[in-house]
């Protein structure tokens, strides 16, 4: 549950959420692809370090905390098949760390973006309205799946059923009580919203409105600027200096 | 003489993610009691019933179930003692039949096949369920998915029964033979706990009524009392049952009147003075 509570939007005012949305898309860009482009966990670290730095400024120190409890088992994973797969356990850290920067980064993104600003975003990039509102409704919905999915463990938890116990096929098997009810009624509620939105004269025109507007502050200039040439700085370390040949964790040790 | 089989004492509650649900409650229910429990929305009703089977562990207190301390008994255990039917019936039915739907909480308790099978026959017949035997759960009715809820409760056969909203989505019929089942329950032995908003409901149910308020009891007594009570029900977002309103207006001040034919003599007594 908490891997799931780390992606949900926090009401909460903080600096971060008051930005706009195409800042946090250019903070979330500057993240996955500097991530993408580095293998080793010299750089990992720094892109992780600098992450949650920005996190805990921006207030969401338990969002992190979940996002890293929730991974900490794929993370691992992913640890120990790099080693069997490179040998080298400055790469396979590296992946480990890779996953943790992109699961945070994505986390502080949803955590602090409203799911009409998504929406917005989704309309900026020129995407159908029907497509972008059907993006935007289902991050809408994964707080109420995810209250409704722990009643529904409740409610079957209260007649008996025991989710931990047996073997792996047995476990697996223990869930059926929890997903039939979880997907029907997702089914269910997604054709009353169908019914409700076209009651309501979704589509029936072709110019739309919006009463929320995208505007870019100073405080977003200045991070979008920031934020792009870190991006700059990552992108041309990567493709020309190949500073990742350079700082290695065998040249860290050599030099310590 | 009945045993005290919920003791609830000092219990506090608090969600990882809000402020205090429940705040210092204590409560007692005796066997074969009959005991409602209104409030408002958010008074912190449903998170007090989640104790009663160890779905949730106390922040602070203690929560007895037959004297079982339910924070050292798991959820399973504790179920066959304590039925707990939620609110939306959407949120437990999942098998591909109403007979299977029934079934499954007799298979978590291990009942063996002629067990089950006679149990389920009786409580099909006695919801009146029979015709929908091999039909999807998913397709009834609003009404006829909380009978199955109840009744799929109801046939593991617990000595306490807590029921969340009974009411919600059932027809007057229906609410008549809610009231049959619970009297029923009573007579059975078994505690029945309601948790609701109805209070009509509870005009039909001989019962103790507890109010709660933002995690707080704010009274405690018979309905007779309870449901007279202005101010409290005020207070708990609730209002008077049709009767005791009607009252209000004919008597000029709350009188408690079991069902119309009672107010029809108590205003004639009055007038003859």
């Amino acid at each position: 549950m908490s891997f799931v509570k780390a992606f949900l939007f926090e009401p909460e005012t903080k600096t971060f959420s008051k930005l706009d949305p195409r800042t946090k898309i250019i903070f979330l860009t500057f993240f996955w692809v500097s991530t993408l482009l580095f293998n080793r966990m010299i750089i990992q670290i720094i892109l992780f370090t600098s992450l949650v730095l920005i996190g805990l400024i921006s207030g969401f120190k338990e969002k992190i905390k979940d996002m890293v409890k929730g991974s900490l088992i794929f993370t691992s994973l992913i640890v120990v098949i790099n080693y069997f797969y490179y040998s080298d356990v400055d790469v396979s850290l590296g992946m480990g760390l890779r996953f943790l920067v992109l699961m945070v980064s994505s986390s502080i993104f949803f955590a602090s973006t409203p799911p009409e600003d998504l929406g917005l975003i989704f309309n900026y990039f020129k995407l159908p309205y029907s497509l972008s509102f059907a993006l935007e409704t289902a991050s809408r919905f994964i707080p109420t799946i995810a209250l409704e999915a722990q009643e529904i463990i409740d409610a079957q938890r209260s007649r008996g059923l025991e989710l931990d116990k047996g073997g792996f096929l047995k476990r697996i098997k223990n869930y059926i009580p929890i997903l039939i009810p979880l997907i029907v009624n997702a089914v269910q509620r997604s054709l009353e919203l169908a019914e409700s939105l076209e009651s309501r004269a979704f589509g029936a025109s072709n110019k739309r409105t919006y009463s929320k507007k995208l505007k870019f502050s100073k405080l977003d200039y200045l991070f979008s600027i920031g934020m792009g040439i870190a991006l700059a700085v990552m992108i041309y370390s990567a493709a020309f200096l190949k500073i990742e040949e350079i700082v290695t964790l065998h040249s860290l040790i050599k030099v310590f | 003489m009945p045993g005290k089989v919920i003791q609830v004492i000092n219990l506090h509650f608090k969600y990882s993610f809000g402020g205090e649900v429940i705040k210092g409650l204590n409560l007692e229910v005796e066997e074969g009691e009959i005991l409602a429990i209104i409030g408002s929305n958010g008074a912190g009703k449903t998170t007090l019933i989640k104790h009663l089977n160890g779905l949730l562990k106390p922040t602070k207190g203690k929560v007895f179930i037959y004297g079982k301390d339910t924070e050292k008994h798991s959820v399973a255990e504790l179920s066959k003692i304590v039925g707990l039917v939620f609110q939306n019936p959407d949120h437990q039915i999942f098998a591909e039949t109403v007979e299977k739907e029934i079934n499954f909480g007799l298979e978590n308790l291990g009942l063996d096949e002629r067990a089950r099978n006679e149990v389920v026959d009786r409580i099909l017949k006695e919801f009146e369920l029979e015709v929908y035997r091999t039909t999807s759960p998913h397709s009834l009715s609003g009404g006829e998915k909380k009978k199955l809820t109840i009744a799929s409760v109801v046939a593991m056969d617990p000595k306490i029964l807590v029921l969340d909203e009974p009411t919600i989505g059932q027809d007057y019929l229906q609410r008549l033979k809610l009231v049959d089942l619970i009297k029923r329950l009573k007579n059975e032995g078994k505690t029945v706990l309601i948790v609701t908003h109805d209070l009509d409901f509870l005009m039909d149910i001989p019962c103790r009524v507890v109010v709660l308020h933002n995690g707080i009891k704010i009274a405690e007594g018979n309905r007779e009392d309870i449901l007279c009570q202005e101010e409290i029900l005020n207070k708990a977002s609730l209002l008077f049952p049709q009767l005791i309103e009607i009252s209000t207006k004919v008597f000029g001040r709350p009188v408690w009147v079991n069902n119309v034919e009672d107010l029809g003599r108590k205003f004639i007594n009055g007038v003859r003075g």
